[in-house]
């Protein structure tokens, strides 16, 4: 009977966080209309402008200019929309390959071994690694982006979904299902996988998040995407070498681009809580 | 508990067999021919043709991974296309940096997020708590490289307390390394604290709620003993765990912040390899990095024996 | 003189949770235990049976829960003017508490000898050798067989009757003068929980220890009690000797419990037909108006829905918060009816 205290502490902090979520989904819907409109209304950002060169932010550059004279402004704007499809694709991607491998190595004993022993193996190589691998002998191109980046993330999305089946497995309306003797396929799709959506979407979050950030890391470390692509990550590298000079090069993409990632750690966290059974369980004991 | 070990020890087997695996097909599943992707764009046929030999790769694929498995096993990473320097003594020469980066990183990144954990979980609820929380999400959402430049920008370059770049060995005394690697060491240490802070919170927090907590205060065990002889002990298991889990993290992030500090190590050596199409030293790289990763894991895991009784069953 | 200085004296206990103590999940309980007795605390799960033993003992979790009374007092000490520190210091020593489920009550991660050890050395100076010989000492009276051995075993190497034992060896290492034992056989299976019990008033015997013991099983109130306390929906609604309580209840929710243990229907020789106490306990922020148990009492009358009873007398050291008590020839009457 005695309430416990993380209880009471639960409920007092789910009064609170109602204001970061909202400025999370705010924040998130400015970037993404700038990612669609700011290429069509300011253009690619590519123009060099020689006379322009290494210029701080001021009324005609709103974030300074590059070394090549280019507005930094306008080129973390076209920046964004790669950088958000960078993202978005990945967590497709992600998704639906760990996905249903881990879907079916929750329910189908052969598939779990092989599935599971792989993912082992691809997660003792150090994502970022494994990722300029990938993108050095694929070759550059977003599309290579979005595979080096995705392969290393794979893993632990079908790990997180096969626990998730698991746990669904145990629930006694599957039983109930098998009982009146649904087929396997049948309880997959009408009752497992709709069940597993709410983990997935967090899952969704964090990888897409995780992408946005790799795809930058990579660009940074000069293996990712093309310099004349921008995306937040190159545009970022474009100023390391100046950063003494003009650090606004850095600071502008740096600072959208963690608020962006910020964001959507946020509504991750919020959209767990929600769906995470294992915090449900916790909560109803 | 020797049982758990041997099997612990046995389960390294098939997962570094993968890793090996998984490296040495890097090679051959790009499109088109590994051995002119390696000579690079302005090789003769004849260049082209003796790096084929070189690497074993007119050979049919499977013998191909048998050599390259016998190799490594052996120790013999091959050589780079690059300077013809065996790629093990190449790694051997740029792993002090990496290795004292990661090791103070990790150092430090647990002595303050265990702590910061412990507190938060304690005063739940609180400003303090809150303020750890917006930390945490901050630590592993704002880019590694950013953070590196905002402290170099305000205690390198404004400040000037510390060194901007570069890095002091080891042999130049224990105080110049020790200072050229602190800025790096705490840019690292934002993302990896972050995602140790966070699991202790929530660890200690479950713990506290326990009921042999509750036993241990009907006891009459005062605060500070209930958190170190009771708490502390128990939240081992969760900490240690996810000190491995994120150790991988914790090496992608060496290479970002190796290039941010112009740090001479292994992530430098990985980025200038890809950028010179060196790949037995990219292979090479991803196996040491690979290797250590397991390792780790496995003492994680070995470790759980001092944590919790019932696993030295 | 016993009557001026009980033991412990509790008057008006209430606690609240939530902010500024809103839910009020324990209401006026007051009750007196002499030295050396048992009073068993008696009433469905949810009825602030453990929150109470809880507050006595100042174990609710710092600032989750709001504790007030006019008196809370124990062998002379005004409990609620202690601080942490000093409720620390009679945790364990004056005062100890054993609890439901011996499984998680103890620390996975440290041996038993070192946690029956901690609880000696918590309040007494001894040395470490000394206190081994104590918790041998201690873990032989408590019937742990090989104890020498078990001192050095994990919580999950023993089964949960010795587990429980574990936890009174532990309670009692310092010879607290007060016991609260929340269910403690709840969790056991049949016969260890006669053990238990037969062990706690041996316990009783030889060092003279006042022991509140929460339960909902009549069965285990009838062995050990000497007084009885009815708890109902946070509040207290019928206290007496155990005989009393049993012969005569005077509350309409002390006899419709008793009604539903098919050994003690009062004034019935013989086994009569189980009853149920009809509707649900109500939730503390729904309470009725009046008295708490007057829409599930058989009794009830329209007074009943407008004011809370008061304690009333109902015979010497026999006290029942009802406005309408239950004489014999109206329970017999009642009991007339539910046989038809």
């Amino acid at each position: 009977m005695t309430m416990s205290p993380s209880k009471t502490f639960a409920a007092m902090r789910s009064a609170r966080p109602g204001l970061a979520v909202s400025l999370s989904l705010f924040a998130l819907a400015v970037v993404i209309l700038m990612a669609i409109f700011g290429p069509i209304v300011l253009g690619s950002g590519n123009g060099l402008n020689p006379l322009m060169r290494l210029k701080p932010p001021s009324a005609l550059a709103w974030f300074g200019t590059d070394n090549l004279g280019r507005d930094v402004f306008v080129r973390t704007i076209s920046g964004a929309r790669n950088s958000v499809m960078v993202g978005l694709s990945t967590a497709v991607v992600v998704l639906l390959i760990g996905g249903t491998l881990g879907v079916l190595a929750g329910y189908f004993k052969w598939v779990d071994r092989v599935v599971m022993r792989l993912a082992d193996g691809l997660m003792a190589i150090p994502g970022i690694l494994l990722a300029i691998a990938l993108v050095s002998v694929l070759g550059g191109g977003l599309v290579t982006i979005i595979i080096a980046i995705s392969v290393p993330e794979i893993p632990r999305t079908a790990r997180l979904m096969r626990s998730v089946v698991l746990s669904i497995r145990e629930l006694p309306f599957i039983t109930a299902a098998v009982s009146v003797g649904s087929s396997t396929p049948k309880i997959l799709l009408r009752h497992v996988v709709p069940n597993a959506i709410g983990m997935l979407s967090v899952q969704a979050t964090y990888v897409c998040a995780a992408a946005i950030l790799s795809e930058a890391a990579l660009s940074f470390l000069g293996v990712g995407t093309p310099p004349d692509v921008p995306s937040w990550g190159n545009v970022i590298a474009s100023g390391k070498e100046y950063f003494r000079l003009a650090p606004w090069i850095i600071a502008f993409p740096g600072v959208i681009l963690s608020i962006m990632v910020l964001s959507i750690n946020i509504i991750g966290d919020r959209l767990r809580d929600r769906f995470d059974p294992r915090l449900a369980a916790r909560k109803a004991s | 508990m020797s049982n758990f070990v041997v099997r612990r020890l046995l389960s390294v087997i098939p997962i570094a067999l993968i890793v090996l695996v998984t490296v040495f097909l890097l090679l051959h599943i790009g499109p088109g021919d590994p051995a002119a992707l390696i000579a690079g764009e302005n090789a003769t046929p004849a260049q082209i043709e003796q790096i084929r030999e070189r690497l074993f790769l007119d050979r049919p694929l499977l013998e191909q991974l048998f050599l390259y498995l016998s190799h490594v096993v052996q120790l013999d990473l091959g050589q780079s296309v690059y300077s013809g320097l065996p790629v093990l003594s190449l790694i051997a020469q740029r792993i002090e940096p990496t290795a004292v980066l990661a090791v103070s990183t990790l150092l430090l990144s647990v002595l303050i997020a265990v702590p910061m954990g412990v507190w938060a979980a304690w005063r739940a609820g609180s400003t303090v708590d809150t303020a750890l929380i917006v930390a945490s999400v901050l630590g592993f959402s704002v880019p590694v490289f950013v953070i590196g430049y905002v402290l170099v920008d305000v205690f390198a370059l404004r400040a000037g307390w510390l060194p901007v770049q570069g890095y002091k060995p080891l042999s130049s005394g224990l105080w110049n390394c020790f200072r050229s690697i602190i800025l790096p060491s705490v840019t690292l240490s934002f993302l990896f604290s972050a995602l140790v802070a966070r699991i202790t919170r929530a660890t200690m927090i479950e713990v506290l709620a326990e009921d042999y907590i509750r036993t241990a205060r009907a006891k009459g065990a005062g605060n500070r003993r209930i958190l170190v002889v009771h708490a502390l002990k128990n939240i081992g298991v969760p900490v240690v765990t996810v000190v491995g889990t994120s150790f991988a993290a914790l090496l992608g992030g060496v290479v970002i912040t190796e290039s941010v500090f112009n740090i001479p190590g292994m992530g430098r050596l990985t980025v200038d390899a890809i950028l010179t199409r060196d790949y037995p030293v990219v292979q090479g790289v991803l196996i040491v990095f690979s290797f250590v990763l397991i390792t780790v894991n496995l003492l994680v895991d070995l470790s759980y024996a001092l944590f919790d009784p019932r696993v030295r069953q | 003189m016993t009557a001026q200085q009980p033991f412990l004296s509790l008057r008006n206990l209430s606690v609240g949770f939530g902010p500024q103590g809103a839910i009020r999940a324990v209401r006026d309980v007051s009750f007196d235990l002499e030295a050396g007795k048992t009073l068993c605390l008696v009433g469905e799960s949810g009825s602030g049976k453990s929150v109470t033993a809880t507050s006595i003992m100042g174990l609710h979790k710092p600032g989750s829960a709001v504790v007030t009374a006019d008196r809370l007092r124990l062998d002379g000490r005004d409990l609620l003017s202690c601080d942490e520190a000093q409720l620390s210091g009679l945790r364990g020593s004056l005062m100890a508490m054993i609890f439901q489920d011996p499984m998680s009550s103890l620390n996975p991660a440290l041996t038993i000898g070192f946690q029956l050890r901690e609880a000696l050395q918590l309040h007494e100076k001894v040395s470490r050798k000394a206190a081994d010989a104590r918790v041998l000492e201690i873990l032989q009276w408590v019937r742990i067989p090989d104890a020498a051995r078990r001192m050095n075993a994990y919580p999950h190497q023993l089964s949960g009757g010795m587990r429980q034992r574990i936890m009174i060896a532990m309670a009692l290492i310092c010879r607290p003068r007060l016991l609260i034992a929340d269910e403690p056989t709840t969790a056991l299976d049949v016969t260890v929980q006669a053990q238990i019990l037969w062990l706690l008033s041996e316990l009783q015997r030889e060092f003279g220890t006042a022991i509140i013991f929460i339960t909902h099983d009549l069965g285990v109130v009838a062995e050990i009690a000497d007084d009885v306390a009815v708890m109902y929906a946070g509040t207290l609604v019928e206290r007496g000797s155990v005989h009393d309580i049993f012969e005569r209840p005077s509350h309409g929710y002390t006899a419709g419990l008793l009604r539903a243990t098919a050994e003690f229907v009062p004034g019935e020789e013989s086994l009569g037909r189980l009853e149920e106490i009809p509707g649900n306990v109500p939730s503390f922020s729904m309470l009725p108006k009046g008295c708490s148990f007057v829409d599930r009492c058989r009794f009830a009358a329209p007074s009943c829905h407008e004011r809370t009873p008061d304690w009333r007398q109902v015979a010497e050291g026999h006290d029942t918060r009802c406005d309408q008590p239950i004489d014999d020839a109206r329970a017999a009457s009642a009991l007339r009816e539910t046989m038809i």
